[in-house]
């Protein structure tokens, strides 16, 4: 068996089985088997306690709310963004911020949000500011909502980059400026020509994205739990408050809710599958009406608006964890801490450098791992076949806490649950498909004859690998690592259930700490968790800079 | 520097699906010999020169023999058919100067200073040596195409085969850059496969020239 084979069976073997045994390992317990609790008998009763659960309806609802509102505001400013901004000068600062927004981990950037939206927030000081009318910090319900509005929209604006960069990989495979232009011939405005020429050929480009949304802002634990309601809170929390409970019945209840889970994602997808046909379906009359003009001036200064307040959120969010993390006194309503001080680094660097060595190693030790299995997936023959890989992308479609609960036992029964395999399975679960995704495009489009050539002018095959191919495809290796790395450092339910209590990152420590009342502390654990995928962002743009400053073909 | 060859097809079919490509070829090609294929773009010219490396995509069937002096190169992997091969497209290493470029082609075994030596000689040769250090994005079309000849003749291959290396050239670096790969052929005593859909490349002294989809060769 060749190397690509056999790295196309290990990352079979280690992506899937997690995710098939894992959903199986909820299913059943869900069932009222659970053997190794004592739980023999098949029934439904745990099915008919959810149901009966108090607040079970509001749960649902309050996913539903935020989980529709996440995927619609991050599906419609990517949109807005391309059709607008696209090949604009604006696009240039787009592409730039692109890296470290993806590089915000969730958690990290859920953190911001609430230092900047709570009632005592940013903003709030901004409006007392300008308004001198609250000198006390105002009763709204900004975080922690009833419905988890606020939490969708910031689900949303954090899987904006997400959608941008997934769009921009679709756009390789649309001859976008051209149809650009031969929209315009016809007399389209640009976003209009986006809207009706080129969209309809993207979305069903973009469908894996967008269910992925949909999977992920439905199953999210780390931001609801910083973010979103509370009682009742939305089911993923609740479902793994059950995980978590010292009542072994609670855990079967869980698994109950965890496949609920699964099927109103299920359903949501298809939902989605229907209003894509619908959009751009070819009996859509709205591609055909003739329109090309109307309102246009309206969406260019919508798109401009839209523009400056998500840049603004996201400036503004990275700013108030800086400016937390080195506060000492910050009163309400003043707009900037009176005081500064690194006092909490000190009195917490002990912590923070174990957390921090702890979450690089598992972060470059995933990605890195992540990245041998890619590069061996990639160079599979059997991989070459179109939808050969859309197993590998089975892991973001389907909730994460629907199967990691069925995970934790597979790693118990191999005596892996709590140490640092473990830990490093259950990210790489995660990380191998978005290598995957950073790197196939790139390696799709590399031209084979390089190779060819490389092969026949030195006679070795592996190292013209190394040398050519993998060294010409430097860039986006090295980006692919850092979107690994930072894959890897905002697992935070992985790393949980995996973990066992006695793994714990910077991403489990922020979220714990979200709770509690000092932000100072938060601030400082949120700034510690966004060192490390910046950092490595940082280092993926300037170590193939610094080697290949010299060749113009290789710059970006 | 080289080592003279006979490169023998025998029996050599060539099929998209079913339909047939090349047929029962069977052609030797003798020390500095050129042999010209010629057909229309998408007739599988290309595919061929990829098959003869034995790179045979998907959707084709490749059947025959490639011998090198009696040698069957057909089990062979690339790594070991000697065989140079010139594109369309220069195919300069994008992240290697041209010192670089050249230097991937030599030999393993010799050492740095050598390396540096043969590849500034080469150069001087053809009155580049000024260029070894510069990115290859800098240079122009012409002077690609010598370094991609010149790396290619590095390697020291006992067969050329040429995939349309001039179409992309002005007429006047064309013309000059047709006679440098001729001479060099010659020279080095190369057995030569030229695939072509220009008449003008074909050159005075080439012993055949074959029209693709192949039923008969014809002499020059």
């Amino acid at each position: 068996m060749s190397i690509p084979l056999i790295s196309y069976r290990v990352t079979q073997l280690l992506c899937l089985l997690p995710v098939i045994l894992g959903v199986v390992g909820t299913l059943l317990p869900s069932f009222g088997y659970f053997p190794v609790a004592g739980f023999h008998n098949l029934n439904i009763d745990y099915y008919n306690t959810l149901w009966q659960e108090p607040g079970f309806s509001s749960m649902v609802v309050v996913t539903l709310v935020s989980g529709c509102l996440a995927t619609c505001i991050a599906l419609l400013l990517t949109v807005t963004i391309f059709s607008v901004f696209y090949s604009t000068s604006s696009w240039k600062v787009w592409r730039s911020l692109l890296s470290p927004m993806l590089a915000f981990p969730h958690a990290a950037f859920a953190l911001g949000m609430m230092f900047l939206v709570t009632p005592s927030g940013w903003y709030a000081r901004f409006f007392a500011f300008f308004t001198s009318g609250l000198t006390s910090p105002p009763a709204w319900h900004t975080v922690h909502d009833t419905y988890g509005v606020t939490l969708g929209i910031i689900l949303g604006l954090k899987e904006l980059p997400f959608l941008i960069l997934m769009t921009l990989s679709a756009c390789n495979q649309v001859n976008v400026s051209q149809l650009l232009k031969v929209g315009q011939s016809l007399g389209y405005h640009p976003v209009y020509a986006w809207l009706k020429i080129i969209w309809p050929q993207l979305l069903p480009q973009m469908r894996l994205p967008i269910i992925a949304v949909i999977a992920y802002s439905f199953s999210v634990v780390d931001i609801a739990q910083i973010l979103g309601p509370t009682t009742p809170p939305t089911l993923a929390v609740a479902i793994m408050q059950w995980f978590g409970s010292e009542q072994l019945e609670q855990r079967l209840l869980g698994s109950a809710g965890a496949i609920c889970l699964l099927l109103l994602t299920g359903l949501l997808m298809l939902g989605w599958l229907v209003l894509e046909r619908l959009l751009i379906g070819k009996d859509s009359r709205w591609l055909i009406n003739g329109m090309r003009n109307r309102l246009s001036l309206g969406w260019q200064w919508l798109g401009h608006v839209t523009q400056w307040i998500v840049w603004g959120v996201w400036v503004t969010a990275l700013l108030s964890i800086v400016l937390w993390a080195v506060s000492w006194r910050w009163r309400y309503p003043d707009i900037l801490p009176s005081e500064y001080s690194l006092k909490v680094w000190f009195r917490y660097s002990e912590k923070l450098l174990t957390l921090l060595g702890t979450t690089w190693f598992l972060a470059l030790g995933s990605a890195v791992i992540g990245l041998l299995l890619v590069l061996g997936l990639l160079e599979a023959k059997k991989a070459q076949q179109r939808y050969a890989l859309s197993w590998l992308y089975l892991p973001l479609l389907i909730p994460q806490i629907s199967f990691i609960f069925g995970f934790q036992w597979l790693l118990v029964s191999l005596n892996l649950d709590g140490t640092w395999v473990g830990v490093i399975w259950s990210h790489l679960i995660y990380v191998v498909p978005y290598i995957c995704l950073a790197l196939v495009g790139y390696f799709k489009h590399f031209d084979k004859r390089y190779l060819t050539v490389a092969i026949l002018l030195s006679g070795r095959s592996q190292y013209s690998y190394w040398r050519i191919k993998i060294a010409m495809l430097l860039w986006p290796i090295s980006f692919a690592v850092a979107v690994g790395v930072a894959v890897s450092v905002a697992q935070y339910l992985p790393t949980l259930f995996a973990g066992a209590g006695r793994v714990s990152t910077l991403t489990t420590e922020a979220v714990s700490l979200a709770q509690g009342a000092d932000y100072r502390v938060t601030g400082v654990f949120a700034l510690a968790q966004l060192v490390v995928p910046l950092v490595t962002y940082g280092c993926a743009f300037l170590i193939p800079y610094f080697i290949y400053r010299r060749f113009s073909m290789m710059r970006i | 520097m080289n080592k003279k060859g006979i490169l023998q097809l025998q029996s050599i079919s060539l099929y998209f699906g079913r339909e047939p490509i090349i047929q029962g070829l069977n052609l030797t090609i003798l020390p500095g010999e050129i042999v010209v294929l010629m057909g229309p773009s998408g007739c599988g010219k290309s595919t061929f020169l990829s098959a003869l490396c034995g790179i045979v995509p998907d959707q084709f069937q490749f059947s025959g023999k490639v011998l090198l002096d009696q040698q069957d190169l057909t089990c062979l992997p690339l790594a070991r058919r000697k065989i140079g091969m010139l594109f369309q497209d220069d195919l300069l290493f994008p992240h290697m100067s041209v010192k670089g470029n050249l230097a991937f082609a030599l030999p393993q075994e010799i050492n740095r200073r050598e390396r540096h030596n043969q590849v500034i000689a080469l150069l001087a040769e053809v009155g580049m040596e000024a260029l070894a250090g510069r990115d290859p994005a800098t240079l122009s079309g012409g002077q690609r195409a010598r370094i991609s000849l010149l790396r290619t003749l590095l390697a020291q291959p006992r067969v050329l085969l040429l995939d349309e290396p001039f179409s992309k050239l002005d007429q006047v670096t064309r013309s000059q850059f047709r006679q440098l790969v001729w001479s060099y052929t010659e020279r080095y005593q190369l057995p030569t496969l030229l695939v072509t859909h220009d008449i003008a490349d074909i050159p005075d002294h080439c012993s055949q020239v074959l029209q693709l989809p192949y039923m008969e060769s014809t002499s020059c």
